[in-house]
């Protein structure tokens, strides 16, 4: 062979080598790349990446790539994707949802090895697994037990300027007489700053059906599906929420809307109220976005005995039924379940655990000692049931039929009536 | 048209764009009948097109005839009307949700000074359509300024000569030169325009979210709700429809009653 040809050779060879050993490299050191999606929650995402972060280093071989979007836009995102087959491989979704991609079959069912099902009844809370639970199986992993209301966030600075205490009010006619010295007015009589804020679209539907619940009434139907909204208990719930603005004076709907749903605690964060009706979620939303504010979070008083209340399945992480890395992803949503973990996501995102164990873990209470007043009341808890379809039964069902009965426009009864006639309208629509 | 078809098609349908269409006859019009948030949809909508469509094809066809008279600095004026047209309409709804702000927006700080008291543009059921018409007005004014004076321009001038040799005055050449040959023009705006102010949709979305209590629930954001909040495509559908035949309705009024006849 010829000097020239053997170089050649020798070259060919060693290029070849070379890319052969690169092929090998890749597949030794493949890592397989999931997709999670989240919303754009400031608390959520710093919680979301530490699991993630935690998860990486643990299982090299798995990359997540987590995307957020806004998240007001995030469910139909979501739900125009898993539609068009282009959606990710697990998303974080609100429980109440859900139940649409169940019978669309489109979520995948959650396997024994990340969470047997009597592990699953035994260790989460009612609410967070009653929209996600469909004959005999559940979907996705309860990321948090939603409590939508039972607390107040109050400003101490206006507490300290009116003369009141810092602490919880003991009943709601304490709540009305703090309210009515905390509330500003103009010249003309009208709320300029709110003593307690609470017109929004999930605080309004849960003061009222938990009401109805502590004063001796479900707000089901005997068929458990249905609604009954069409009773005095009803009416007097109702009225109770119309009369914090319209008798009482300590709420301004002008000051608190804000296209229709916006939380209390965001009028709160203006200074434009100095107790605002909202979940312990908010905890987080405020330490992150006024860290030098002074406010506190006590409970909502009750009426009888005992804190009854509603509340939805909260947000849930699924895997959809397309991904083609459902194993994959399992092992993330296990991660995020995972007591350390799951410990660690409630805290920094300052939302309840859906795992009844995480409740009794003291370091929970140390880290995040706001958690103590909502940790109280979870025993008496109960998911709000199936809904249809959730954004009509809280926007154009409880919030508008609620804001008529306070702006006067229709009687407590009357609105109740047709409040009822529109929930189960809506029943219906979906069964 | 596919996409007309197709939503025709599909109003006649239960579909939640996760499972296939359920064919289920005219339920969905019938139910449209029904609804309460319909009418005040529609309300909101015919009113907010009763309102500004006059209010705009006035003012606009005023400046337009006060710009035609002018000749020095013309191209500045036009330019400085026409500027709100360029805008992202989503980006002139946020800045008006400033403007609009209650207690501290610019105009309520204007209020305070002339000693009036604080109005709550957006979040009163009967300020805050009106409030809207005002905001689109702004940023629609330009455009129809524009089409008015290209239409005022293409009138030819021996018409105004021949009615001044015969004596005519200002008014007189407005309303039997000007209004009659210009009627194309005017046509063509006022169906542009009602055609638009018809399914105007990003204020009302991101200024007032349709409330409050409806006032502000036009039929395209009442549709746009069903078909990606609440996945109810073939209510949308069916919605859509509706409008589209309110609009078609419309044109074709305006085209029987403004139509011109004759030529020149």
């Amino acid at each position: 062979m010829r000097k020239g040809n053997k170089k050649k050779l020798l070259f060919f060879l060693g290029v070849s080598i070379c890319v052969s050993l690169g092929f090998l490299a890749e597949s030794v050191f493949a890592q397989t790349k999931v997709t999670l999606w989240g919303h754009n929650n400031p608390a959520f995402m710093k919680a979301t990446e530490l699991v993630i972060a935690r998860f990486e280093k643990q299982n090299p071989d798995i990359k997540v790539n987590y995307q957020v979007f806004p998240y007001d836009d995030f469910n139909q995102k979501m739900t125009v994707a898993t539609a068009t087959g282009t959606g990710p491989d697990m998303s974080q979704c609100w429980g109440e949802y859900i139940p649409r991609y169940i019978d669309a079959r489109a979520v995948a069912s959650t396997p024994s090895w990340v969470m047997t099902k009597a592990e699953f009844e035994k260790t989460i809370y009612d609410p967070s697994r009653g929209a996600i639970t469909s004959e005999g199986k559940f979907y996705g992993m309860p990321l948090e037990f939603n409590v939508g209301d039972n607390g107040i966030v109050t400003n101490w600075d206006m507490f300290d300027e009116a003369g009141i205490p810092h602490r919880a009010p003991e009943n709601w006619d304490e709540l009305i007489k703090w309210a009515k010295k905390l509330t500003k007015y103009d010249s003309k009589g009208n709320v300029t700053r709110c003593g307690f804020a609470y017109t929004s679209t999930d605080v309004v539907t849960f003061i009222m059906t938990k009401t109805m619940r502590q004063l001796g009434r479900d707000l089901r139907a005997k068929d458990g599906l249905h609604f009954d909204v069409d009773n005095p208990i009803a009416y007097k719930a109702m009225g109770f929420l119309a009369d914090f603005t319209r008798k009482h004076k300590v709420n301004s709907i002008d000051i608190c809307y804000n296209g229709e749903g916006a939380g209390p605690h965001e009028v709160f964060a203006k200074g434009l109220a100095a107790m605002a009706d909202n979940g312990p979620w908010v905890i987080g939303v405020l330490q992150e976005e006024l860290p030098e504010l002074d406010f506190g979070y006590v409970n909502d008083p009750h009426f009888g005995e005992l804190p009854y209340f509603y509340a939805e399945n909260g947000w849930t992480t699924i895997v959809l039924e397309g991904s083609p890395n459902k194993t994959e992803s399992w092992k993330v949503i296990k991660s995020f379940a995972e007591l350390e973990n799951a410990r660690d996501w409630n805290i920094i995102t300052g939302t309840v655990p859906a795992r009844k164990d995480i409740t009794t873990d003291p370091v929970l209470l140390e880290k995040f000692p706001w958690m103590e007043p909502t940790l109280n009341i979870l025993p008496y808890g109960k998911w709000i049931g199936l809904l249809g379809d959730r954004d009509r039964v809280f926007v154009d069902g409880f919030y508008m039929h609620i804001m008529q009965a306070i702006r006067g426009e229709k009687t407590v009864e009357e609105a109740c009536k047709d409040l009822n006639s529109f929930l189960n309208g809506v029943i219906d629509e979906y069964r | 048209m596919w996409p007309v078809v197709y939503g025709l098609c599909l109003s006649f349908t239960k579909y939640n764009l996760l499972r296939p269409p359920r064919f289920i006859g005219s339920a969905n019009f019938f139910a449209l009948l029904q609804d309460p948030i319909f009418k005040k949809s529609l309300k909101a909508t015919v009113l907010f097109v009763c309102y500004a469509v006059p209010i705009n094809i006035i003012i606009t066809f005023l400046i337009a005839l006060a710009l035609n008279r002018i000749v020095k600095l013309r191209g500045i004026f036009r330019t400085i009307y026409f500027i709100p047209a360029t805008m992202s309409l989503a980006i002139v709804s946020l800045l008006w949700v400033f403007i609009y702000a209650c207690p501290k927006g610019i105009i309520n700080q204007i209020f305070q000074l002339m000693g009036l008291s604080t109005q709550n543009w957006l979040t009163s059921p009967f300020l805050a359509l009106p409030s809207l018409v005002i905001m689109i007005l702004w940023v629609d004014i330009g455009y129809n300024v524009i089409l008015f004076i290209a239409g005022l321009q293409g009138i030819p001038n021996h018409f105004y000569e021949a009615a001044q040799i015969d004596g005519a005055n200002n008014w007189q050449l407005f309303w039997n030169v000007t209004m009659p040959l210009l009627r194309p023009t005017l046509l063509f705006v006022i169906v542009m325009t009602s055609i638009w102010y018809f399914q105007v949709f990003a204020p009302m979305q991101i200024m007032t979210g349709g409330g409050p209590n409806y006032s502000t629930n036009v039929l395209s954001l009442y549709v746009y709700n069903n078909a990606f909040a609440y996945l109810k495509m073939g209510y949308a559908s069916a919605l859509s429809i509706i409008l589209f035949t309110f609009i078609i309705i419309l044109t074709l009024v305006y085209f029987k009653v403004l139509q011109q006849k004759w030529e020149y």
